[in-house]
């Protein structure tokens, strides 16, 4: 350090022949020509460096020699421990400190001149260094970049050069940075990668200068290059040696300095942007497409924060400089294009994003002021873009081993993209269709069925259907089963989804049946439809006919309408025909006409359907006969309220609020700890419940409700011998049908067995039924339950019409005879007790006697051929006397009804 | 015998090849002469480069460029600094200027070698070779001062003694002791490389130095007005040609230069300063300092002046040479307007007065002594374009009154 205050010192005038003395030894010294001691060569180099200026490139260039010595040592240290004797290093380490206090008084002194020339060698040697013993290293233990770094900034040689080129750096940034910046890169391609620790070093000393300047070194280089060969595809370009260079700087800093590598790289773009911009900085745009190509990092820059500085006004700007900048060849805009769609490909995280904005620019629909020519340019990205992914995941069937980053990313935002698919109608939807279709073939059918379940739930419009349509028929090609998959999702989804979306999901599912029906397809039995993989989920659409929501149920029934029915289990069907029946008294209840009318038709399909198996419309009937005669319901019906002087409101308050809680809970599957019931007496502060009573219905509602639950009974009844199903007609051909009601016969085993439930539900105890006459003493007890009987009858006058449809099968009425029994002794016991003169005096009596009548009247004569009419005609012979007394005095008259009572042959048993 | 020569040069290791090289080239010009004295060689068809022995040799032992020698593919720099030293030594022990002139040709006549020819006479100034600034001057001569080559080399001279080393710079300062020659066209040179035009003023050091030697030694500018031996430059006829006697058709001198200089110096300094007063917020320091080195400048560029006139005055008016023509004049005078114009109330602005003054002495001076011919009307037709000056319109009336 003292000589380097000497020479930095003015005024010391050196003769000639002394300066031809230092010259001579120096060469001989440095040339081991003859033994010149190490310091003593130094100090002549020194003085060269002071006195002699153009020495000044031999000087440095011992001082190369000198330090590469000094490394070696440094090294062989390393390698061999320290036991290797240190007598030559301190005066290597005087040397080197000596020089290095000389070098920089120069920089210090006259930057402008001195600190390229140091810079540039300082660079040079440290790469060339690092180079030559990079192999020697590596058999050593320093294999970590970052313990790279920390060996060759221990070794005094290597951590002096490197603070000699960053007081270059700092002394030249202010003025020239691209001198060093220049210098740097250059060294960067010929020893790399050896040499990234000095960029790395350095560059995180001037992390803003360096990341800057080295973009625009590199800008410059590609500029160049590509001017040079511009009609050259992009192969070439990734041979330009300063992008791979800058590229690799770049990756270097981005651990530490990645935020300023963002904002270098944005302002780089804005500053292309200025209307003032320079023919150099135009060709930016392509720049960046190119290092983002090199680098995933700088890609990762580009599509997630570059898009959002996109604005239509940029976009017009960027449009203009294409235009603008001298006739770009067709081949080079299209190899440029190339590289976009091919960058897309490659996007990760910001791959959404990305598509989304291309979307919303190529979309007509939005109000942004665009250029045609960015429209038309993002369309064919697009486009572009589809077909290159289309022939990458077909082709990948092959190769499962591809990874396509962008599909990976958009997986995860297939949802979304569904969504907009949903959301922005058909202006984008043939390209997303196509998208979803790859994202969807790529990330598996689990995936795939998601995104078609949403796709089919959300779809509301026509549009939305086809979009459906098209991604199943894309799909099927990959995943066969796919359709099954998607519904099951579908149904899945239902299920766990909050109240408010159920209806539309539904109505999705439901135009897509509806299409699947009208379209052509239908009778291709081969092919899956949504409504057959449906038929397996039918429950689960059944538990939405108790949704709060009255859209949601109205879209439950339409899609269990559309849905053909087979055989299912009798819990099923017990499940189905429980919420069914709640849903059509809770439609009754209903005031909104339409909603009804339209309700009530999809109820009496869906009982067409279920009434295919035996089993259900048994199981429809009993759960139709005890809502009818439920409490809440009777109003409906006509029936009157058994309790009164009990305050009118709301009839739908009518209903038990706790059964309703526990019904939505049905709904939804239970989920573990989760409440399954609802158990509670009120809400605490009101007191207990008030009982509400209904305000009373028209006789016109009356009547029409009466006429749709008789209506789904008979339907219920008919069995699956419709009339639209003639082969099955044929086949129960055979079976001797009873009464027939506008020429379609009802099946007699339902009405038995409707028969049977009427009894069930009138009948307040264990009653005689038998067809056999009963016992004496038995009918002496049973007043009071005739009365219960007859009281039942009085409050649901429904019961009347199911009477009345059950005499219209040949035997039925016999199966509720003890009802028969009932209201009759109740009737005659009022007659005989009667002292009016005119029976029209006590009017409800007087119909309810002609109806009975009616229905026995009905039933009379049964039919001889069955054998319950067999055992009936069987009773004991004392009741029977006055009528054959009766028939006997009046012969003449009634003969033929004769045989109807008495068989010729009164114990001859039915064959089988 | 040349197959020979270059067949014994080629079994030499690298040192020795260089310094024998050298003597043999010396030995073949010496020949040459005697055979072209014999009337054998047609000048100016001195044969092409590459048939010249001289000139191979040259090629492959001084500057190793060659392609017959893969193995020697090019010189470190510390074997140039070596074969820098060997021809330093090689021109010091030649005392036969005619000789080292031959020599000096064959090396660097063709100017292909120009790096190395700025490192030699750079290191020739600091081991003071007179034979080889002599060499180098009269080089300059035959190439023009301030065409691009010279020019070159000054500039190399002027970067490693001012601005790289500048500690160096006491050497430069003796250099017209090593070869005035030299010393006076490295001034012309230098003043075609700073032409004052915009910020590129010259290096402080390199005014102060040039306003020394001027002041000392008035006839320094004015050596280049004596021509140079003929018989030094005889053998390079053939290679230059017509252009071989510049100093037949022009004299190069640096006193136009050098005049310009002061001239423009004022106006300049003027336009800096308005610069920097447009520029706020400026500290106190600063402001200081940029007041000492204009009143430095100021002071140095009027010493200057006053060397130019000494030296134009110490002309012998009887053997006197026209070194400026009206051309010049015109030339500089547009200048001066292009710069008065940026300058706001020029006639009442010191700075503008000075180079106006300047700028008549100068005329005064170089027409009194001779140096420059112009007809009764060109001063007239000088001063239409610049504003009032007390001085120029003297000089008007007087010119109109003779």
């Amino acid at each position: 350090m003292a000589a380097a205050s000497d020479g930095a010192g003015q005024g010391m005038v050196y003769t000639s022949q002394e300066i031809q003395d230092q010259v001579r030894c120096f060469v001989q010294g440095s040339t081991y020509k003859s033994k010149v001691s190490c310091e003593e060569l130094a100090k002549s180099a020194l003085f060269l460096l002071r006195t002699l200026p153009s020495a000044r490139h031999a000087v440095l260039e011992h001082l190369c020699t000198v330090f590469d010595e000094s490394v070696n040592t440094h090294v062989l240290q390393i390698e061999l421990g320290s036991t290797i004797s240190s007598t030559a290093m301190p005066n290597l380490d005087s040397v080197i400190q000596d020089s290095s206090g000389f070098l920089m008084s120069f920089i210090k002194i006259n930057p402008g001149a001195w600190a390229p020339i140091i810079s540039s060698w300082s660079i040079n040697l440290l790469g060339h260094i690092s180079s030559k013993y990079a192999e020697r290293r590596g058999a050593l233990h320093a294999s970590g970049f970052n313990e790279l770094l920390q060996m060759w900034m221990t070794c005094t040689a290597t951590k002096t050069l490197i603070d000699l080129a960053s007081e270059c750096f700092a002394s030249l940034i202010g003025s020239s940075p691209d001198v060093c910046v220049d210098a740097l890169l250059e060294a960067s391609v010929k020893y790399s990668p050896h040499f990234d620790w000095v960029v790395a070093h350095l560059g995180s000393c001037f992390p803003q200068t360096i990341i800057t300047r080295v973009l625009m070194c590199g800008l410059k280089d590609f500029c160049y290059h590509g001017s040079s060969q511009s009609d050259a595809a992009i192969s070439s370009v990734q041979n330009i040696p300063k992008m791979a260079s800058v590229v690799g700087i770049l990756g270097h800093l981005a651990g530490q300095h990645g935020q300023d590598i963002r904002k270098a790289l944005l302002a780089l773009f804005r500053d292309s942007l200025r209307p003032d911009a320079e023919r150099l900085q135009q060709s930016t745009t392509p720049f960046l497409l190119h290092l983002a190509s090199m680098s995933s990092m700088l890609l990762h820059v580009l599509t997630t924060d570059f898009v959002h500085t996109l604005t239509p006004d940029i976009l017009n700007k960027l449009a203009y400089q294409f235009v603008q900048q001298k006739s770009p060849s067709l081949q080079d805009s299209k190899s440029l294009l190339s590289l976009v769609v091919h960058l897309i490909t490659k996007s990760g995280e910001g791959a959404y994003r990305v598509i989304q904005f291309l979307l919303d620019v190529t979309d007509l629909n939005c109000e942004k002021e665009l250029v045609p020519e960015v429209r038309a340019t993002c369309a064919i990205i697009l486009d572009t873009l589809v077909l290159d992914l289309q022939r990458i995941v077909h082709r990948r069937c092959a190769d499962p081993s591809t990874e396509l980053p962008i599909l990976q990313a958009l997986q995860s935002n297939a949802l979304k993209l569904c969504t907009n698919l949903v959301t922005h109608g058909d202006t984008r939807q043939k390209r997303l269709t196509k998208l979803l279709c790859y994202v969807a073939i790529y990330s598996g059918e689990s995936c795939a069925s998601d995104i078609l379940a949403h796709v089919l739930i959300h779809s509301r419009e026509i549009n939305e259907l086809s979009a459906f349509v098209q991604m199943t028929t894309e799909l099927e090609t990959r995943y066969p089963d796919i359709l099954p998959t998607t519904v099951g999702v579908a149904i899945n989804k239902l299920q766990q989804f909050n109240m408010l979306d159920g209806g539309m999901m539904l109505k999705g599912l439901l135009n897509v049946v509806q299409w699947e029906r009208n379209s052509v397809h239908q009778d291709s039995k081969d092919k899956i439809s949504v409504s057959r993989c449906l038929q397996d989920h039918i429950p689960a659409i059944a538990t939405q006919l108790s949704h709060s929501d009255p859209i949601t149920c109205l879209a439950a029934i339409q899609l269990l309408a559309e849905i053909r029915m087979h055989k299912m289990s009798t819990s099923n069907v017990t499940r189905i025909c429980g919420a069914f029946v709640t849903f059509f008294f809770k439609v009754l209840k209903s005031k909104d006409a339409v909603y009804v009318a339209s309700a009530l038709s999809c109820c009496r399909e869906v009982v067409k359907q279920l009434t295919r198996s035996p089993t259900a419309s048994n199981t429809l009937l009993r759960f139709l006969m005890e809502g009818a005669t439920a409490e809440e319901n009777a109003v409906l019906l006509g029936g009157r309220e058994q309790l009164s002087g009990l305050s009118t409101s709301d009839i739908n308050q009518l209903e038990p609020a706790l059964l309703n809680a526990n019904r939505e809970h049905s709904v939804s599957l239970a989920l573990p700890r989760a409440h399954s019931s609802v158990f509670h007496a009120g809400i605490i502060g009101q007191g207990l419940k008030t009982r509400a009573v209904g305000l009373l219905l028209t006789k016109e509602k009356e009547l029409a409700n009466k006429q749709a639950f008789l209506g789904l009974v008979w339907i219920c009844c008919c069995g699956n011998a419709q009339s639209q199903n003639p082969s099955v007609l044929q086949k129960d051909g055979n079976e001797p049908f009873a009464g027939t009601i506008h020429n379609i016969r009802l099946l007699p085993a339902a009405l038995n067995y409707l028969a049977k439930c009427l009894v069930e539900l009138t009948a307040p105890d264990v009653v005689y039924n038998a067809l056999h006459w009963p016992e004496e003493e038995f009918m002496k007890v049973t007043i009071e339950r005739d009365l219960q009987i007859k009281k039942t009858f009085d409050s649901n006058p429904v019961l009347w019409d199911v009477m009345d449809l059950i005499s219209t099968g040949p035997s039925s009425l016999c199966f509720c005879s003890c009802i028969i029994r009932g209201i009759m002794a109740t009737l005659i016991a009022y007659w005989d007790s009667s002292r009016d003169k005119m029976a029209r005096n006590s009017p409800k009596q007087l119909e309810a006697s002609c109806r009975l009548l009616d229905c026995m009247a009905k039933d009379n004569p049964p039919i001889p051929d069955t054998e319950d009419i067999q055992i009936a005609r069987d009773c004991d012979v004392k009741y029977t006397q006055t009528i054959r007394a009766v028939l006997h005095s009046n012969i003449d008259s009634q003969g033929q009804h004769y045989a109807r009572f008495f068989s010729a042959e009164p114990h001859q048993p039915q064959p089988q | 015998m040349d197959n020979l020569r270059l067949h014994y040069l080629q079994q030499l290791d690298f040192p020795e090849c260089t310094k024998v090289g050298l003597q043999h080239i010396e030995e073949y010009l010496s020949q040459g002469s005697q055979r072209s004295g014999g009337g054998g060689r047609i000048p100016g068809l001195g044969g092409s480069t590459s048939d010249n022995p001289a000139q191979q040799i040259a090629q492959e032992f001084v500057f190793f460029h060659t392609s017959r020698r893969p193995y020697h593919q090019r010189l470190s720099a510390i074997q140039e600094l070596q074969v820098l030293e060997i021809l330093c030594n090689h021109f010091h022990e030649q005392r036969d200027s005619k000789k080292a002139m031959a020599l000096f040709d064959v090396l660097f006549g063709n100017a292909g070698q120009l790096e190395v020819l700025c490192r030699l006479v750079s290191m020739g100034v600091a081991v003071q070779c007179k034979s080889l600034l002599y060499c180098a001057a009269i080089w300059m001569e035959l190439q023009g001062c301030t065409s691009p080559n010279p020019t070159k080399l000054c500039k190399m001279l002027v970067d490693d003694y001012c601005l790289l080393v500048p500690s160096a710079t006491s050497v430069l300062c003796g250099l017209p002791h090593i070869s005035r020659r030299f010393t006076c066209n490295f001034m012309t040179s230098v003043t075609s490389l700073y032409p004052f035009s915009g910020d590129q003023c010259p290096p402080y050091a390199l005014v102060e130095m040039i306003t020394e030697w001027i002041n000392k030694d008035p006839g320094l500018g004015l050596v280049s007005l004596t021509p140079a031996d003929k018989s030094v430059i005889q053998k390079t006829q053939g290679r230059y040609g017509q252009v071989a006697q510049p100093w037949l058709s022009k004299v190069q001198t640096p006193i136009p230069g050098l005049a310009h200089w002061c001239i423009v110096a004022p106006l300049t300094q003027e336009a800096i300063r308005a610069k920097l007063d447009n520029r706020h917020g400026e500290t106190a320091m600063e402001t200081e300092h940029t007041n000492n080195t204009e009143s430095k400048n100021l002071q140095i560029y009027s010493k200057l002046n006053v060397g130019i006139i000494q030296t134009m005055v110490s002309v012998n008016p009887e053997q006197s040479k026209i070194y400026l023509a009206m051309q010049d004049m015109f030339l500089l005078v547009k200048t001066v307007t292009g710069l008065i114009q940026q300058i706001a109330n020029p006639t009442e602005n010191d700075s503008v007065q000075t180079a106006l003054d300047r700028l008549g002495q100068f005329f005064q001076v170089a027409k009194g002594t001779g140096g420059l011919q112009c007809d009764k009307g060109d001063l007239s037709r000088m001063c239409q374009s610049l504003p009032s000056n007390r001085f120029l319109e003297i000089l008007q009336q007087q010119n109109e009154a003779s």
